[in-house]
C-alpha cells in the first residue's frame, strides 16, 4: 500500500500543468531529437540540459522534462533506422536490421505502429519492474556505509570497463580521464587548489554542462562533417500506421521476454540500450529455431530490441535513482542534472524528497501514453523531419550549445574551454573511445573520493576498512570476477580454437 | 600509429599530473588521504594502461583523408570565431555570421546560407533572449 499512496504521491506531482506541459513537451523534442541520424538520446539532453537549467525550472520538473527527452529519443530512434537504415544512436542499430526490410517491402507504416507499441510496453513494464525494485534496493543501500559505497562505486566501474566499448583498456582510460577531470578545483577536503592552472574560472572546478556539451554535442558537429548526411529527401511516403491485432498477438511472449531482459541489462552498471536490445535480438533469434525471418524483415525481431531498449532506459534509472550511481551514460548526464539542482540522488532521495523521485517515476508513466499518442498519429510529422538538411541543422545545434554554455556564468571563457573538451572528444571518438565512461567518471570522481576519505578518516587511516564486512567483500569479489570473466572466456575460446586447430591435421 | 600516438601523449600527461600531485603542500590537514592520494592513483593507472595500449595498440582500417581534416579546421576555426564574437558582436551578429560559415561547410548556397543565418539571429535573438529571457549577449561594440 506504501507504494500506492508513494505513487499517488507522484502523480500530484506529474499532472501539475507545468509538469504535464514539460513531460509532454520533452516527449515531442525527444522524439524529434531521436528521429534526426546521428544526434540520439545522449545529445538531445546534453543539448537540452543547460537551456532546462538556465530557464531555473524545479529540481523535479527540470529532471521530468530531461527524462521526458531520454525516453522519447529512445522512441525516435526508430523511425531513422526503420526508414533510412540510419539508426540515431548505438540502442536502435539492432531495429535497423528487420526494420528496414520491412520498410523496403512498402510495410514502413506497419513496422513504425509495431515498434511504437513495443516500445511502449517494453517502458510500461520496466516502469512497473522498477515499482517493485526501487524501494527494496533503497532501504538494502540505507544500511550503506562510506565503504560500502566506494567498494559499490568501483563494482559500477569494473561493469563498465567489462562492458562498454570494443576495449576494456580504453574504458578504463576513458574513466580515469573523467575521475581526473573531476579532481579539478579547491578540494572539498582540504581547501587546497588543485590542477586549476591559476585560472579562476576553474576554481569551482570544470562544469560538468561545459564537459558534457563540449564531448558530445561539439564533438558530434566534428564528426557530422564527415558523414555529411544530406538528407536527399528521399524518405518514402509512409502509408497511415496502424497496428494489426494478430501482430501484437504474435509478438506478446516475444515483447515480455525482451522487456525482462531490457531491464535486467538496463539495471546492470556500465550497460545500456545498445547491449540490452542486441541481447534481446539474440535471444529471440535463437528462441525462434529454423521457422524465421530474423534480418529479412520478421516482425519478431523488430519487437524484441525496441522493448528491450525501452525497458533498458528505464532500468538504468533504478541504480540512478537509488544507489547514485548511472546505469549509462545517459543516467550519467541526468545524474550530473540533479546534483546541478542540488538533488542527490541514493537510497535518501525517495525518503527525503519523495517528489522528485515518485513525480519523476508518474512522469514517466504518463510520458509513454504521450508518446504512444503522438507517435501513432503524428509519425508523419516526424517522418518529414528526416528530410530535413544538415546544413540547416547544424546552426541550430551551434547556436544552442552555445547559448545553453554562455547562460550559465556569462563567461566567454567556458565556449572556449568547450571547443577544447569538443576536439578532445572527438579525438577519443575517432581512436574507438567512448564517451560514457568520462562522464561517469566526472560524476561518480568527487562521491568516490568523498567516501574514500570518510571511510578512512573513520578507521584513522586504516585501508582494510574497505573489506571490513561480508557487503564489501562481495562488492570487491564482483569487481574481481566482472573484470577477470571476459579475459577467462576470451582465453578459454583461444585456446579451444588452438585445440580444434591441432586437431584438424590429424583427421 | 594513432594509438601509439596518443597512447604516449597520455603517459606525459599522467607522468605531469604525477608530479603535479606530488607537489601539492596541505599546510593543515584532519584526515588521513589527504588531496594527493586520488589524483596518484589516477595518475599511475593511467600510465600503466597507457603503456599497455603502446604495446598492443588498435589497428584502424578506416583512413583519415587530408580534405576532412581541413574541414574540421574549418569547422574549428568557426567554432573559435562565434565564441571571440559572442560578446563582441553580440548574439545576433555573431549568429548570422558564424552560421553562415556552418551552413555553407555544410553545402548550402551562399544566398541561402545568408537569407537562413540571418533568419536564425532574428528568431533565435526574440527566441531566446526576449521570450525565454536566456542572458545572451547584446554585443560591446554596441554598448552591451
Amino acid at each position: 500500500m506504501d507504494i500506492l499512496s508513494d505513487l499517488a504521491t507522484g502523480f500530484a506531482v506529474a499532472l501539475t500543468p507545468m509538469n504535464l506541459a514539460l513531460v509532454l513537451a520533452g516527449c515531442f523534442f525527444g522524439t524529434l531529437m531521436g528521429a534526426l541520424p546521428g544526434i540520439g538520446p545522449i545529445n538531445g539532453i546534453a543539448i537540452l540540459l543547460p537551456l532546462a537549467y538556465s530557464f531555473g525550472l524545479e529540481p523535479a520538473s527540470a529532471i521530468i522534462l530531461l527524462a521526458g527527452v531520454y525516453y522519447g529519443a529512445e522512441y525516435g530512434g526508430r523511425i531513422s533506422s526503420i526508414l533510412l537504415n540510419v539508426p540515431g544512436d548505438a540502442g536502435a542499430i539492432m531495429t535497423t536490421l528487420d526494420g528496414h526490410p520491412m520498410a523496403k517491402r512498402g510495410e514502413g507504416g506497419r513496422a513504425l505502429a509495431l515498434s511504437a507499441v513495443s516500445s511502449f510496453a517494453g517502458s510500461m513494464g520496466a516502469l512497473l519492474l522498477l515499482i517493485i525494485l526501487a524501494p527494496i534496493l533503497t532501504r538494502l543501500a540505507v544500511t550503506f556505509g562510506p565503504a560500502e559505497f566506494v567498494a559499490l562505486m568501483v563494482f559500477a566501474l569494473c561493469c563498465l570497463a567489462s562492458m562498454v566499448g570494443s576495449r576494456p583498456v580504453k574504458t578504463v582510460i576513458g574513466t580515469i580521464i573523467g575521475l581526473a577531470l573531476a579532481t579539478v578545483g579547491v578540494d572539498s577536503g582540504t581547501g587546497v587548489l588543485r590542477f586549476s592552472f591559476g585560472l579562476t574560472n576553474l576554481f569551482d572546478g570544470v562544469d560538468f554542462l561545459v564537459v558534457v556539451i563540449g564531448m558530445f554535442a561539439i564533438s558530434e558537429i566534428l564528426l557530422l562533417v564527415e558523414h555529411h548526411y544530406g538528407g536527399n529527401g528521399k524518405v518514402d511516403k509512409v502509408s497511415k500506421s496502424f497496428v494489426k491485432v494478430a501482430d501484437l498477438v504474435a509478438v506478446r511472449w516475444v515483447v515480455l521476454r525482451s522487456t525482462v531482459v531490457g531491464f535486467v541489462i538496463g539495471v546492470l552498471p556500465g550497460t545500456g540500450a545498445s547491449v540490452a536490445s542486441a541481447v534481446a535480438y539474440g535471444t529471440e533469434k535463437r528462441l525462434a529455431g529454423e521457422d524465421n525471418e530474423f534480418g529479412e524483415g520478421d516482425i519478431r525481431g523488430l519487437a524484441a530490441p525496441e522493448a528491450a531498449n525501452n525497458a533498458a532506459a528505464v532500468g538504468s534509472m533504478v541504480p540512478m535513482l537509488t544507489l547514485g550511481i548511472p546505469g549509462s551514460g545517459t543516467t550519467a548526464i541526468l545524474l550530473g542534472a540533479l546534483l546541478l539542482f542540488d538533488v542527490t540522488p541514493g537510497p535518501l532521495l525517495f525518503s527525503q524528497q519523495p517528489d522528485i523521485a515518485w513525480g519523476l517515476i508518474a512522469s514517466m508513466f504518463i510520458g509513454n501514453i504521450a508518446l504512444l499518442v503522438l507517435n501513432l498519429p503524428l509519425v508523419g510529422i516526424f517522418v518529414r523531419m528526416l528530410s530535413v538538411r544538415q546544413a540547416y541543422l547544424v546552426p541550430v545545434i551551434v547556436m544552442l550549445t552555445f547559448v545553453g554554455i554562455y547562460s550559465i556564468h556569462g563567461a566567454s571563457f567556458d565556449l572556449f574551454f568547450m571547443i577544447l573538451l569538443g576536439v578532445f572528444g572527438f579525438i577519443l571518438r575517432k581512436l574507438d573511445f567512448s564517451l560514457a565512461p568520462v562522464i561517469l567518471g566526472l560524476v561518480l570522481g568527487s562521491v568516490l573520493e568523498d567516501n574514500l576519505r570518510r571511510a578512512l578518516s573513520m578507521s584513522a587511516g586504516d585501508w582494510s576498512i574497505l573489506f571490513h564486512n561480508g557487503v564489501t567483500i562481495s562488492l570487491w569479489a564482483f569487481s574481481v570476477l566482472v573484470l577477470v570473466m571476459p579475459l577467462m572466456m576470451a582465453w578459454r575460446k583461444r585456446r579451444r580454437a588452438a585445440l580444434l586447430q591441432s586437431e584438424a591435421p590429424q583427421a | 600509429m594513432a594509438d601509439r600516438l596518443f597512447s604516449l601523449v597520455l603517459m606525459l600527461a599522467a607522468v605531469a599530473l604525477g608530479v603535479a600531485a606530488w607537489q601539492l603542500e596541505v599546510p593543515f590537514q584532519y584526515e588521513p588521504v589527504g588531496p594527493k592520494a586520488i589524483p596518484l592513483i589516477l595518475a599511475v593507472l593511467l600510465f600503466c594502461c597507457s603503456a599497455w595500449l603502446v604495446i598492443k595498440p588498435d589497428r584502424f582500417k578506416g583512413v583519415y583523408e587530408r580534405s576532412l581534416f581541413g574541414r574540421h579546421v574549418m569547422v574549428v576555426l568557426g567554432l573559435l570565431l562565434y565564441a571571440w564574437s559572442f560578446e563582441i558582436l553580440g548574439f545576433m551578429l555573431a549568429t548570422c555570421l558564424v552560421s553562415t560559415v556552418f551552413a555553407r561547410l555544410f553545402g548550402l548556397g551562399l544566398r541561402n546560407a545568408l537569407l537562413y543565418s540571418v533568419a536564425l539571429g532574428a528568431v533565435g535573438y526574440v527566441l531566446l533572449s526576449i521570450v525565454l529571457e536566456l542572458n545572451v549577449p547584446t554585443g560591446t561594440l554596441f554598448g552591451g
